[in-house]
């Protein structure tokens, strides 16, 4: 009986741990608005910047490099009418598949409209102007220049 | 107990431990991005109270292993996996071993300490930031998830005398 009793007192004391980190973690992480927003295939560098300053979009000369240099094409990535089309990594019937970006410059956020992924995960984490977008199947990654300031407080 | 019984009892937590992560992967119950349960953990408790810990450990690594063999999805996910399993295996038999939580504390512990593992390899193998992201909302959740396993394990040991005397 004993022991039941400790069991429900670390639960307790976890929860209330855990949830006061979460809460905190929620509120005062990624707040405020994001200069430029980072698409990345794999870790190293990025491919894409996109500046909500200047309304633009950069293509970095190394990412593009060994992005084309994986996926052997000089179609992609696409950029149109605030949509960013490229390939990710994950394969259908033995072909990569498109990976469709929504840039909303007016409110600062990106969001993975349409992939191929075995759950549909990466565009059911919505819209974002701080959290990080992660697509695994894909290998694609978006961060926000706002998120590295928030973290080291 | 008898050998041939100890033999059909692993075997079968085993195979029901895969298809617990199989069943598990197909349905997202919580919504964050490749968070589960944690239901295949059930297994592995029990096997904790009625083998030892040689099996403990061979009972991770092969749920794991053969889960992710026909899932056909080896990646970085499995990496992943298999550093929370084994080190919340470690972490839990190292408790059992103390006997001062009862079985829904080890859990927890357990479940919690399966997301630190599943952190620790992804910020390796990913060596990505974004992951930080995730962590305070993995932590929290897997503390519940923890508990439910726990209580059920603990439930169905209370249930069988299979666990009586290994």
């Amino acid at each position: 009986m004993n022991q039941k009793r400790r069991d429900y007192i670390l639960l307790g004391t976890l929860i209330a741990f855990f949830g006061i980190i979460l809460l905190l973690f929620q509120i005062f992480a990624y707040k405020g608005e994001a200069k430029s927003a980072y698409v990345f295939f794999g870790s190293n560098t990025h491919l894409i910047e996109v500046d909500f300053e200047k309304r633009e979009y950069k293509i970095n000369e190394q990412g593009l490099i060994q992005y084309k240099d994986f996926f052997k094409t000089d179609s992609y990535p696409i950029i149109e009418d605030d949509y960013i089309t490229l390939l990710g990594m994950y394969k259908r019937d033995g072909e990569h598949q498109e990976v469709v970006i929504k840039v909303d410059m007016d409110k600062r956020s990106l969001r993975i409209t349409k992939e191929q992924s075995p759950l549909n995960i990466c565009s059911k984490q919505g819209e974002s102007n701080g959290r990080p977008l992660v697509c695994l199947p894909n290998n694609i990654f978006i961060y926000f220049d706002a998120k590295e300031k928030n973290l080291e407080i | 107990m008898r050998k041939t019984f100890k033999l059909t009892l692993f075997a079968n937590l085993l195979a029901i431990a895969i298809i617990l992560t199989l069943i598990e992967a197909q349905i997202n119950v919580i919504p964050v991005p490749n968070a589960k349960l944690g239901l295949a953990n059930i297994m592995t408790i029990l096997v904790m109270v009625a083998f030892g810990w040689k099996e403990t450990l061979f009972f991770t690594l092969m749920r794991v292993f053969l889960a992710y063999m026909l899932s056909g999805r080896l990646g970085p996910t499995f990496a992943m996996s298999m550093g929370g399993a084994v080190l919340s295996a470690v972490v839990m038999l190292l408790l059992y071993k103390i006997n001062f939580f009862g079985l829904i504390g080890i859990s927890v512990i357990g479940s919690l300490t399966h997301a630190v593992g599943q952190a620790l390899v992804g910020i390796f193998v990913i060596g990505s930031k974004a992951l930080f992201a995730y962590l305070p909302i993995m932590f929290f959740l897997s503390i519940p998830s923890g508990f439910l396993v726990g209580w059920l394990a603990d439930k169905f040991i209370s249930k069988t005398d299979w666990f009586k005397k290994a």
